[in-house]
């Protein structure tokens, strides 16, 4: 049994429009019944949902619509009017979008429903989604597990069926590490391929609006939806996605570097990466050993360069304007120094002291100047790969999820959780993380692996992906269960 | 880390620490900088003018948005003020920003 793909959903809804109001009801009651053990949604809206099912009813062409009728959660930092974009922090308690972000515009344009907001880290900044206000998110498959962050929650989401398509934020892999450690598609499309305007800005360099889906043909119709330029993002990419590209798999070269994943990376990871280059060795893609010395050096560069952002975007949260304001201050820099210590958390607070740090005087041309002049060495090392071999295989993750609570205050091995991720954001190329259809042997906890593609190569990407999920290769991990449970 | 710079970092960033805070980004921040020993010691060929260019974007700003930009009023002011925490009319309320002594 497989989870219901957007194609269907968008047939079924623009033959009978009627359908959608007991479809929509089922799903409210599917996430109030099992919301509570998964924590992975923060907020639902029933009433506005039906206003917009009364609305799209009216359309006389709903056949000309992509996502007529499709359900889609979005991630706590990302703008709709009147929705939360409380960013899972105190300091934003309370705080309704006020406009809508143009990923949401552009979904709603094309008939999508946004059913919801989902859980995450506080400002996007975590791996394992366990420093939110709102509490840790559960992994689908094993709850004492984590889901994997920064964006866990939509990526449960979307894995337990609550909604087709789920929108998160990948600065460092905060997508795609997630869709490993729970069974589903990640993907991150190129720096400026999706427009940022109305997403919470974390470390603006790095940060894309990402979606979640259970197949790559739902991601290919999202991507068509979202990837467009934008006049309000001034970074955003002055063509179109165009829908993916065909693939002969017996004329691409994959590159793959096996000293990586040599040590630190969990056995069944690197047996199933083991597994998955076999395969495509038998359906004709060519496997080549490349080597991108820098790579070694991406974890300390992304956190110099995210930090550095973050501690100057998050400057704006400050007690005045919106948000959590602290009573009784006596000047306004007592309002901002009292608002910003109890609103923020504490791997926030951590993040923007190091930030400041190594933005500060005496500490600016050992960090930051150094981390950028390593940014443009990685640069230029990927481009020249590309001379090589058409896309780069790696693991997504180095291990398989962990347990909650067991790794929240190891920072060190939090942040190197974003070893394979963290690279494509550094230097703006598109990465897709895919499920294995077998997960642990022992465990059957899923496993993902990724794929990188140059610059600007989206749509030949999720051509790749595709062809591979058509020959088995990938696929949602474990879709009946949560059918069975009651999920699309 | 000393506790000097943690109180200097501190009052920078517009935050206030505990003592126990203080000690507890002495430990942390000491350990992460520490990890950063592969950036700081990472020599770069300064004969290539594109290693130490900071604006990494600089070569593909090319393909991003040229067009003028066409300012447009997307805020309504009863939205931006009903966010505010404390407000007077159509102004939002903030404590002294001038000392009265000034």
């Amino acid at each position: 049994m497989n989870s219901m793909k957007i194609s269907q959903i968008q047939k079924m809804f623009s033959e009978n429009p009627d359908l959608m109001t007991g479809f929509y009801e089922n799903i409210f009651k599917n996430i109030e019944s099992q919301n509570p053990e998964y924590n992975s949604i923060t907020h639902v809206y029933p009433d506005i949902v039906k206003k917009r099912i009364e609305e799209l009813s009216q359309i006389k062409n709903p056949q000309d619509y992509p996502l007529y009728g499709v359900p889609i959660v979005i991630k706590e930092n990302i703008q709709k009017k009147n929705y939360s974009v409380q960013c899972a922090s105190k300091i934003l308690e309370g705080y309704l979008g006020q406009y809508d972000s143009t990923a949401v515009s552009s979904l709603e344009k094309s008939g999508a429903i946004i059913i919801g907001t989902a859980n995450m880290d506080e400002f996007a900044m975590g791996s394992s989604n366990e420093y939110s206000i709102h509490g840790p998110v559960h992994n689908p498959f094993d709850k004492k597990r984590v889901s994997g962050g920064s964006s866990g929650g939509s990526a449960v989401s979307c894995a337990l069926g609550f909604a087709s398509v789920t929108l998160g934020s990948d600065t460092g892999g905060s997508v795609r590490q997630p869709a490993a450690f729970c069974g589903i598609y990640g993907y991150k499309p190129t720096y400026g391929r999706v427009s940022r305007y109305g997403l919470v800005a974390y470390g603006s360099s790095l940060d894309q609006i990402s979606p979640f889906t259970t197949s790559v043909d739902d991601l290919d119709t999202v991507m068509k939806v979202i990837g467009q330029t934008d006049p309000k993002d001034a970074t955003t990419l002055l063509h179109n996605y165009q829908g993916k590209k065909a693939c002969d798999l017996a004329q691409i070269k994959v590159g793959i570097m096996p000293s990586l994943w040599s040590k630190g990376v969990d056995k069944s990871i690197v047996e199933s990466i083991n597994k998955t280059i076999e395969q495509m060795k038998k359906l004709g893609v060519t496997i080549k050993n490349i080597d991108i010395p820098t790579i070694h050096k991406c974890i300390s560069t992304y956190y110099i360069i995210a930090s550095a952002e973050a501690s100057s975007n998050l400057a704006r949260f400050d007690g005045v304007r919106y948000g959590y304001r602290e009573e009784n201050s006596q000047s306004i820099q007592e309002l901002y120094t009292k608002s910003r210590s109890k609103g923020f958390g504490k791997e926030v607070k951590k993040r923007i002291m190091l930030g400041t740090f190594t933005l500060s005087q005496g500490h600016y041309d050992a960090f930051y100047e150094k981390g950028q002049q390593v940014r443009n060495y990685l640069k230029k090392e990927i481009a020249k790969a590309w001379d090589d071999v058409d896309f780069i295989l790696l693991p997504t993750t180095p291990t398989l999820p962990f347990s909650i609570g067991e790794k929240c205050e190891d920072t060190l091995f939090m942040y190197l959780n974003d070893l394979f991720t963290v690279p494509a954001n550094l230097t703006g190329i598109p990465a897709i993380s895919c499920p294995m259809i077998e997960g642990d042997k022992e465990t059957d906890l899923p496993i993902g692996l990724q794929f990188y593609a140059p610059y600007n190569e989206d749509e030949k990407l999720i051509g790749f992906a595709h062809a591979l999920e058509q020959k088995q290769l990938f696929g949602h991990h474990r879709s009946d269960v949560f059918m069975n449970q009651g999920g699309l | 880390m000393d506790k000097k710079t943690v109180l200097q970092v501190a009052k920078l960033a517009h935050l206030e620490c505990s003592e126990d805070e203080i000690s507890y980004y002495q430990t942390e921040l000491s350990k992460i900088v520490e990890s950063f020993h592969d950036i700081t010691n990472f020599q770069v060929d300064t004969a290539d003018a594109d290693n130490i260019d900071l604006t990494v974007a600089k070569k593909s700003t090319e393909k991003f948005w040229e067009k003028p930009e066409n300012p447009e009023n997307s805020l309504a002011i009863e939205d931006l003020l009903a966010a505010a925490p404390d407000k007077e009319g159509v102004f939002i309320r903030v404590p002294n920003v001038l000392d009265r002594t000034t």
